[in-house]
């Protein structure tokens, strides 16, 4: 009995970790860079928003994801537009944002709020999902929750290992050293928030698809509120210890 | 040629209006495309908000109970941006504030007249908020914490310590409740005449507090000194100004004048502790000195037209079935504007703002 309850008490943890794990991870791109995108609040709730109406819509919880992830890339598009080439203080452009989307994902969601929608299905790692205790709690998952774990060495990989890691790292550090060896900061700098920004929207379609489906306007949203700034202070701390 | 003249003679004045009036153009085309797609008329959003603003004295009075806060907390902040501070724990320092003054007000007269006491309470915010906004730069000093992680973790310090107050110490009279303190006794409350909904002492208050902040940043020694640390840290010491002091200084008032918002909310509006006494003002407030470009000026108008917003969307859900949180797309929008149209010019002019 114990082992059944330990073992459901993982798996939710697993399963709230993994929206977090994805913004954590979108926001250490951004940083590493040499950009702060504060956004990541409203980010998550407006990508959230427009990956349940997109997936009920279609009844496609792909295109619902993918859908997601265009938005948290418009919304950080925005920060590195005004932020990196206009030059305009990051953290002004992140917190005016923050607002911005999460009042738009209220005001558009308000028809979609507590409706019932698809969702990934969890989908059971043949014979890991057998394994006693473990099983259960780390291989019985949906897509989304495992693709956001695989997504921690692929990352860490992606920015130790690769050329483009090292180009995007430079940009961050030293973006004269980059733009001696013919490298525009600027730009690495515009793909990298881009790139986070996916992420962190993609992060939002995990929260709405598979972590708690749906979207509920005021009270399920406003519970997560103050959650994400936590996040970005961990993708922080991420960013310095790892 | 009159055109010319009259471009030298107020050279700044004009780009700025030409800059506000592109960015209301921008914003407000957004929204209002958004709105096409949609499939609402914005005319009727426009007179519905219009309406529930101004359309008779009650509802505007309503406005002007969240243009009070709203003013208090953007002087506050008008400080802490001169000297380059982001004081993101604004909503904290308006927490402390209220709980300062619920702490006098709930204690022993000692015999002093009620107004006295409001008047002591209102000071007690002022040293709760102020007391916040120091341990922020204190952290930032002595810690090296940015202003901003150190104001969102005192944020959140904040917000539990009144929830344990409202659930512990000063819980109501047989079972505490998320839903505040007991109300102070009526001579407690600021008076208030017949059909207003906002006290007039506290618009005085308001409107003290914003020429007091005006005068101080623009036409005094110190406001000076805070104006040289945010412009340059590094060259502030060479004057023999200590850019960490000003900066402390500058939150410590900021956090204060943030703090007596949180008094009056307490006093004038709610007349009792309650857990969301901030209600989002200070964020808010954020908003609206970006939106003013870090500018004292225009900080009273547009903090009337974000009241009015906030307030006439009240009317949204009632009239048109549709969300009220379109005030802050608006709002939102706006600022997002501004930055863009203050970061076109800055780019086009060579970086000089």
């Amino acid at each position: 009995m114990m082992d059944v309850s330990f073992a459901a008490l993982l798996g939710a943890i697993v399963v709230m970790a993994a929206p977090i794990v994805l913004a954590a991870l979108g926001e250490t791109i951004t940083e590493k860079a040499g950009v702060v995108n504060l956004s990541l609040d409203g980010s998550i709730l407006l990508a959230a928003m427009v990956a349940f109406v997109v997936a009920a819509e279609t009844g496609q919880p792909v295109l619902g994801c993918l859908a997601g992830a265009v938005t948290g890339g418009l919304v950080a598009a925005i920060v590195a537009g005004i932020g990196v080439h206009l030059g305009q203080s990051q953290v002004a452009v992140g917190f005016a944002l923050t607002f911005l989307c999460r009042d738009l994902a209220y005001f558009l969601g308000s028809g979609h709020s507590r409706v019932e929608g698809p969702q990934f299905e969890p989908l059971p790692l043949p014979l890991l999902a057998d394994l006693p205790v473990v099983g259960k709690a780390l291989f019985s998952h949906s897509v989304m929750v495992y693709l956001s774990f695989a997504a921690i060495p692929l990352c860490g990989y992606f920015l130790y290992r690769s050329r483009w890691g090292l180009i995007l790292r430079a940009a961050g550090e030293n973006p004269e050293a980059c733009w001696a060896r013919g490298i525009d900061p600027i730009k690495v700098r515009t793909a990298a928030t881009i790139g986070g920004g996916a992420m962190v929207g993609l992060a939002g379609a995990a929260y709405s698809l598979a972590v708690k489906p749906g979207w509920a306007t005021p009270r399920a949203a406003r519970a997560s509120a103050g959650l994400p700034w936590r996040w970005l202070s961990s993708a922080a701390g991420i960013r310095s210890g790892w | 040629m009159i055109m010319n003249t009259f471009r030298k003679l107020l050279p700044l004045p004009v780009n700025q209006i030409r800059d506000l009036f592109l960015i209301v153009l921008l914003a407000l085309g957004g929204v209002s495309v958004l709105l096409l797609v949609l499939g609402i008329s914005p005319v009727d959003i426009a007179t519905t908000l219009t309406g529930g603003a101004i359309g008779s004295w009650r509802k505007f009075s309503h406005v002007l109970t969240v243009w009070v806060p709203l003013i208090l907390c953007s002087c506050g902040l008008l400080f802490t941006f001169r000297a380059g501070l982001w004081n993101i724990g604004i909503e904290g320092q308006v927490i402390l504030g209220a709980i300062g003054t619920t702490m006098v007000l709930r204690g022993e007269g000692h015999g002093l007249a009620p107004g006295l006491q409001i008047a002591l309470a209102l000071a007690a915010g002022f040293a709760g908020g102020g007391l916040w906004g120091s341990c922020a730069g204190l952290l930032k000093n002595r810690g090296g914490v940015n202003e901003i992680f150190g104001g969102l973790g005192l944020n959140f310090v904040a917000q539990g310590f009144i929830l344990w107050l409202i659930l512990g110490p000063w819980k109501r009279e047989g079972i505490a409740s998320m839903s505040g303190t007991d109300l102070f006794p009526r001579e407690l409350w600021m008076s208030m005449p017949a059909g207003w909904r906002v006290a007039p002492a506290s618009l005085v208050i308001a409107i003290c507090a914003f020429l007091f902040s005006w005068y101080i940043l623009n036409a005094t020694r110190f406001g000076l000194r805070i104006k040289a640390v945010g412009a340059n840290p590094a060259a502030a010491p060479l004057y023999g100004i200590r850019p960490d002091r000003t900066g402390l200084l500058a939150m410590a008032i900021g956090g204060g004048i943030a703090g007596i918002a949180g008094g009056l909310q307490v006093t004038c509006v709610y007349h009792r502790l309650l857990p969301p006494i901030s209600s989002g003002y200070g964020y808010l407030a954020l908003l609206v000195v970006m939106l003013a470009n870090y500018k004292a000026g225009p900080v009273p108008i547009i903090c009337l037209l974000f009241a009015a917003l906030a307030a006439g969307s009240i009317q949204l859900p009632i009239s048109l079935q549709l969300d009220s949180s379109l005030s802050g797309v608006i709002q939102g929008a706006c600022v997002v504007a501004a930055l863009l149209v203050h970061g076109w010019r800055k780019s086009k002019t060579g970086g000089a703002s």
